[in-house]
Parts: structure tokens; C-alpha cells; sequence
């Protein structure tokens, strides 16, 4: 029996392919930090940010970004990213399609079963986010499976990042998609929104035949076939239910404004639209990169000057953090007066300004308080900064 | 040309560069800094400065050597200041900070030399106490008994007499050193350098039980990276000699239960004395990062 074309379920695994192929190459080859992209970070950082002006761990403001163009998306056209760009939610697709292939069937849940199950991704959510806001720390980053991937194993993942792991891969293998549908803690982020989703799956009941194909094909089990608009907010727009529609049903399903008569919206719309506020968000960070660790000495204004430094090693909040200690030493490299640090940590030299009293230090003094040693009473010990700034020489090394 | 011919002459021209270079006498990033130590042990901050910038230059990647060319550089400026400081507790944080660069790199001649003139120019529990540390670091344990020894209240600490326990035990008053040890041998102090001298005066004077159980916890509370150099430490001190051991072989197979920081600062030194380097457990906060991805 020859199988149904389907053209619009191959065009979402080529964007989905694509854009895990990107995550694999961008971790792998390139060794990028691909953690900066992660839209849930953006909702773990928001907090600290908003109190303290500084990011959670190697996180940057780019998350942010990419959480808001994620916002945007699931106000038009619900959870597209799930469907189209999520990581995990591609290796749980392939999952279930090659066990299906392998003969194993997906096994049906009950609707009331799986409307229980897909509540558990609010408790999630807010365990991580109150762990995560109270602590400033990604305190779960360790048993995330999606770090596993994007850390290359990082040095904090434990062993339970695997066990959540293996156990997605056993349950995608018999049921479709279960972390995206009932535990993925960014999921319950995008629901309020996606239920707010300006575009929907409009059923025209005159060419529908009631054939309910439409209902299996569904990723996310939405009984399309019973309602006359899909306003779920689990709906993926991956237009998986109306590929599903047969020929003399055509027309019946269709992707659309809420306006009556409005024009439908062809796949290759919504891939745009997505690509477009993905490359908006990636544009933002380079165009406006705010900087993600800000600490300021409170003290009267008179006469500022700005110094920018590349500096290596600051990697991190928890660096960065001592780097602010460095410039707030008490030693004869005390600065005095009015300072403000404002840092892009990051692998190699990261970008920081330092904003000081013109007064009373200049850019000579911020460099050797950043990178002279210090002797440490408490310790009883000689500390030695682990910072090098980029052109600074003090000790004629010469590279 | 076959092959023979090839490997042949590829190993000739291996064997010839290499007497070159042997000829010519070059020396290796590695053993300049080696001479850098061995020179700075000897005080001469200046001979080990020259030898750790021509490290740094030669392996200008190595970020172990720049590190001590910024530190040397720092010590001999800060060591500039001492003379020029007038005023007391100024001129006593200098010289603290100078005394504990001399005692990580084992640089006790210099330390006691700083010492004498601290406690003759303060005249201090602690300043005896640091000279009397210094005194038994050189094995001059009299010495160390005669400063303890007259030390009279407040101004004696469990530490002066713990120290004054180990120069007595190694003087042979090994019944004073006892009663030291029962009084004061177990401090309930989270001091690791307490609890170090505390098994040290153990060791020596026939408790070896209890000074394993002491080291154990200056062992866990260290930083790892700061661990090996202790241990080493450790097993070269003559006092803790009891512990070396096979029955004691777990004494020195304890780990760090310090957990990493994401702290931006290293230790110097290539040397702990009397548990300096460790820190407490409470003050290494901070989860791991990801510095590294």
C-alpha cells in the first residue's frame, strides 16, 4: 500500500533537524555556550535580575531575549517552538516514530488520565523557580536533561540527569512526547500565552466528514474533530491534523486568524514568522547586549570616567562576583569613591566596563586591583587573582 | 628511498637536534621555575623572581608561572613598604602578610628573621607565639621553649601551649609535654591550625590515635587544591613521624570535603605549614560552575 505524502510533516523535520543539528554543532564543534540560549534560563535569571541586576551563573541577557521572542511566538501561533525547535522535543518525536517503525505502538492515555498527568509541569515549574529565585543559584541544572546535552556533561550534572534522561527515552518509546506534554516545566510558561494564541486550527464543519483522523494525528491528543477552533494552549501549529484530513475532506482544517474570513496561514508563514523572531531575539543580544552582572558603589557623582576591559576567566557570576570583591579591596590598590561594574562573562576574554571616579583613580589603578595579589587575614594566605586582562603587561612578559 | 633509509635518517636528525640542544645547554620552562623555588627558599626574592619571569616567558600559556611572577612581584613591593611604615598596627599587618608568604614557601630563615624583630618591636602573645613557630620550623625547639615559656596570662593560648608541648617533647621533657597534651591536646576549636599542632604534640608524645583523628579533619577541611601540598607537609614533619605507618595508611588517603567555589582567586605557596591553607568547611559556600563549558 503506498503511504500518504506528507510534505508539511517532512518540512517540520527538516526545521527541527536543522535546529538540533545547529544545538549539536554549536556544542559540540564549536564548544559554544549554548546555555546562553536556553529560553528557560531567562525565566530562572528573571528574579536576580530584576533585584540585583546580575544573572544566574554563566547565563546572559541573550535569555531573555530568546524567552521574549518565545513569548511573541506562542501569542501568535501558540507552541510552535515545541513543534518546530525544541531540542528535546525533536529526539522525543524521533523516539516515538522509530519505535513505531520498530513495531512498538504508542499507547493511548485516557483524556482524563492525561489532562492529570499534564498538570504536573506547574508543580515543576514552581519547585524550580523557588529554589531557583531563592537561592540565585540553577540549582537544578544538575538533573536537567536538556544541560546534559548543551554542557557537553558539565562538571556539575549528576547521576539523575541520566536516570531523567533514560527515563524520557523509555517513555517516549511508548508514549508520544510525555515530557513536552505533561512535565517540561518552559511548557507551563508558555501555556498562559499559547492559550491566548492569536492563530488557531479553525474546524469548517461543512467540508469536515467527521472522519476523526484529525484526533489521532495530534501529538498533544487534542479532540480537534469536537471543536470548531483549536484555542488549546498545548496546540504545537505543526499542522500534523490538517496533513491528516483526507482529500474529500479538504479545506476542512485550516490555520487562520480569528477575524471570520480571514486568509489561512500556510506553514511556510509560520516557519517565517519564527525564524523571524528567533533572528530578532539573536540580533537584540549583539545589538543591544545589556550587560549581565551590574554592582555599583553607592557614592557621590562628580567626575566619572569608564575604562573597557577584556578580562580571562571571568566566566561566571560566582567570578565575576569576586572580581567586584578585587576592585572593592582594601589594600594601598583600594579605588575610592564612586564605581560600577558592568560584565558579559563568558568563555575567554569577557567583555566588562568599569566606571570610576576620575577624581580619585584612574584605568591603571582598576587593572591592579583586578590583578595584583592580595594577602587574605582570615586565611592567613597570599591570594593570586586568577583574572588576566587583554594588552596588560604590567610584569613585561610579552606573549 | 624505502623506508629503512627514512626512519634512519628522521632518527638521526632527532639525535643530532637534541645534542644541539643539550650542547647548548637549554633549560626547560619547568626548570627554571624549579630553580625559582629552590632560590626563594633561600630568600632571595629577587634570583627567584628572574627565574620565574624566564618560566613565564619561555611557557607564556602557563598561567601557574605568571602567577608566581605577580605574587614575587607584589611580596618584594609590599616588603618595600615595611620599612617605610611607621605606625604600629600598619607596620604589623605588613609584616603578617610577609611572614605568612615566608611560611607558605617555607621560607623560615626569612620568617624568623621578621619574627625576632616583631616580637621585639610588639612584643605580643601572638608575635611569641609566630616566633616560636618559627623556632620549631627550624628544629631550634630551646629556642621555642625559652619564648613559651615565659609567656604569663592573658597572654597564653591554647596555641602557645600546644606549641610549647611540641618543644618540649622534642627537648626530651616529655612528662610536660604530656600534661600540655591532656590539657590541651584536644581542642574543640574548628581551627584546622590548632587542630594541626594538636596532633603534631599527640604524635609526639605517644597518642597517635588521636593525632590521626585530628589530621583527618585538617585533611577534610582543606581545599583540595591545597591538599596535596599538606600532605606532603605533613609527612615530611618529624613530629607526626608515628603516623607514617601501615596503620595509619588511611591518615593520608583522606579527600577534601571542602567543596569547590566559583571563586576567582588562587592560593599561593607551594607549602602549608601548621594546617595554614585550610579554611573551614562554612567558609567555602558557593556551588560548582560552569566555567569550564
Amino acid at each position: 500500500m503506498k503511504t500518504k505524502a506528507r510534505p508539511r510533516r517532512a518540512t517540520r523535520r527538516v526545521v527541527q533537524a536543522a535546529f538540533l543539528a545547529l544545538t549539536v554543532y554549536a556544542v559540540f564543534a564549536v564548544g559554544a555556550n549554548a546555555e546562553l540560549w536556553c529560553p528557560f534560563g531567562g525565566i530562572e535569571a528573571i528574579y536576580e535580575y530584576v533585584q540585583n541586576g546580575s544573572m544566574l551563573c554563566s547565563l546572559g541577557v541573550s535569555n531573555f531575549y530568546i524567552l521574549g521572542a518565545l513569548l511573541v511566538m506562542a501569542l501568535v501561533m501558540r507552541r510552535a517552538f515545541c513543534g518546530y525547535m525544541c531540542p528535546i522535543g525533536t529526539v522525543s518525536e524521533l523516539l516515538s516514530s522509530g519505535a513505531g517503525r520498530l513495531g512498538i505502538k504508542p499507547r493511548a492515555v485516557r483524556p482524563g488520565v492525561d489532562r492529570g498527568l499534564s498538570l504536573l509541569k506547574y508543580p515543576v515549574l514552581a519547585v524550580i523557580l523557588y529554589f531557583s529565585w531563592t537561592t540565585a543559584e540553577l540549582v537544578f541544572r544538575g538533573y536537567d536533561p536538556c544541560y546534559v546535552l548543551i554542557s557537553r556533561h558539565g562538571k556539575d550534572i549528576t547521576l539523575w540527569a541520566y536516570v531523567i534522561s533514560g527515563a524520557i527515552v523509555l517513555a517516549s518509546l511508548v508514549v508520544v512526547v510525555p515530557f513536552c506534554r505533561w512535565l517540561c516545566p518552559l511548557a507551563a510558561v508558555l501555556n498562559p500565552f499559547s492559550r491566548l494564541g492569536w492563530t488557531r486550527i479553525k474546524r469548517h464543519e461543512k467540508a469536515c466528514t467527521d472522519c476523526k483522523l484529525c484526533n489521532r494525528a495530534c501529538l498533544m491528543a487534542i479532540p480537534v474533530a469536537e471543536v470548531s477552533q483549536v484555542k488549546h494552549a498545548r496546540c504545537y501549529a505543526c499542522y500534523d491534523c490538517i496533513e491528516a484530513c483526507p482529500p474529500n475532506a479538504k479545506g476542512s482544517l485550516t490555520l487562520e486568524s480569528p477575524r471570520a474570513g480571514s486568509r489561512p496561514w500556510s506553514q511556510v508563514q509560520v516557519i517565517g514568522v519564527m525564524l523571524l523572531l528567533v533572528a530578532m531575539a539573536v540580533g537584540s543580544s549583539f545589538a543591544w547586549p545589556l550587560p549581565s552582572f551590574v554592582r555599583e558603589r553607592e557614592a557621590a557623582v562628580v567626575n566619572t570616567e569608564q575604562v573597557e576591559l577584556g578580562i580571562l576567566n571571568m566566566t561566571c557570576r560566582g567570578k565575576t562576583s569576586t572580581l567586584w570583591s578585587l576592585l572593592e579591596r582594601e589594600d594601598e590598590f583600594a579605588i575610592d569613591g564612586y564605581l560600577k561594574l558592568e560584565a558579559w562573562p563568558g568563555p575567554g576574554f569577557a567583555r566588562a566596563r568599569v566606571t570610576f571616579d576620575a577624581d580619585s583613580t584612574d584605568g591603571t589603578r582598576v587593572k591592579e586591583a583586578i590583578t595584583s595579589p592580595f594577602f587574605d587575614a582570615g586565611l592567613s594566605s597570599w591570594e593570586i587573582p586568577i583574572f588576566e586582562i587583554e594588552g596588560y603587561d604590567p610584569y613585561g612578559l610579552g606573549e | 628511498m624505502n623506508l629503512r633509509k627514512t626512519i634512519t635518517l628522521l632518527a638521526l636528525c632527532l639525535g643530532l637536534s637534541s645534542t644541539a640542544a643539550a650542547l647548548k645547554g637549554e633549560e626547560k620552562p619547568a626548570e627554571f621555575f624549579d630553580r625559582g623555588l629552590a632560590v626563594l627558599s633561600k630568600g632571595d626574592l629577587d634570583g627567584a623572581l628572574k627565574d620565574f619571569m624566564r618560566a613565564a616567558k619561555a611557557d607564556p600559556e602557563n598561567q601557574v608561572y605568571r602567577k608566581h611572577v605577580a605574587l614575587l612581584h607584589r611580596v618584594r613591593q609590599v616588603r618595600g613598604r615595611l620599612d617605610a611604615t611607621a605606625e604600629k598596627v600598619q607596620w604589623d599587618q605588613i609584616a603578617q602578610s610577609l611572614r605568612a608568604f615566608y611560611v607558605q614557601f617555607e621560607v623560615y630563615g626569612e620568617a624568623l628573621a621578621l619574627d625576632k624583630l616583631r616580637h621585639a618591636k610588639l612584643g605580643t602573645g601572638a608575635t611569641a607565639v609566630d616566633l616560636a613557630d618559627s623556632y620549631l620550623e627550624l628544629n631550634e625547639n630551646s629556642e621555642a621553649v625559652k619564648v613559651l615559656s615565659v609567656l604569663e596570662a592573658p597572654r597564653v593560648t591554647p596555641r602557645s601551649q600546644l606549641l610549647l608541648g611540641i618543644g618540649l617533647a622534642r627537648t626530651g621533657e616529655t612528662e610536660r609535654a604530656k600534661r600540655l597534651a591532656s590539657k590541651h591536646g584536644r581542642p574543640n576549636d574548628m581551627d584546622s591550625r590548632l587542630l594541626f599542632d594538636a596532633a603534631c604534640l599527640n604524635a609526639l608524645v605517644g597518642d597517635p590515635q588521636v593525632a590521626a583523628g585530628q589530621l583527618i579533619s585538617v585533611f577534610e577541611r582543606t581545599p583540595a587544591d591545597l591538599l596535596p601540598r599538606l600532605k606532603e607537609y605533613s609527612k615530611r614533619r618529624a613530629d607526626l613521624a608515628s603516623l607514617r605507618g601501615e596503620k595509619f595508611a588511611g591518615v593520608w588517603k583522606v579527600a577534601s570535603r571542602v567543596k569547590a567555589g566559583c571563586g576567582g582567586c588562587t592560593s599561593a605557596g607551594s607549602g602549608c605549614s601548621s594546617g595554614a591553607g585550610a579554611c573551614d568547611m562554612d567558609k567555602s559556600g558557593g556551588g560548582d560552575c560552569a566555567e569550564d563549558k
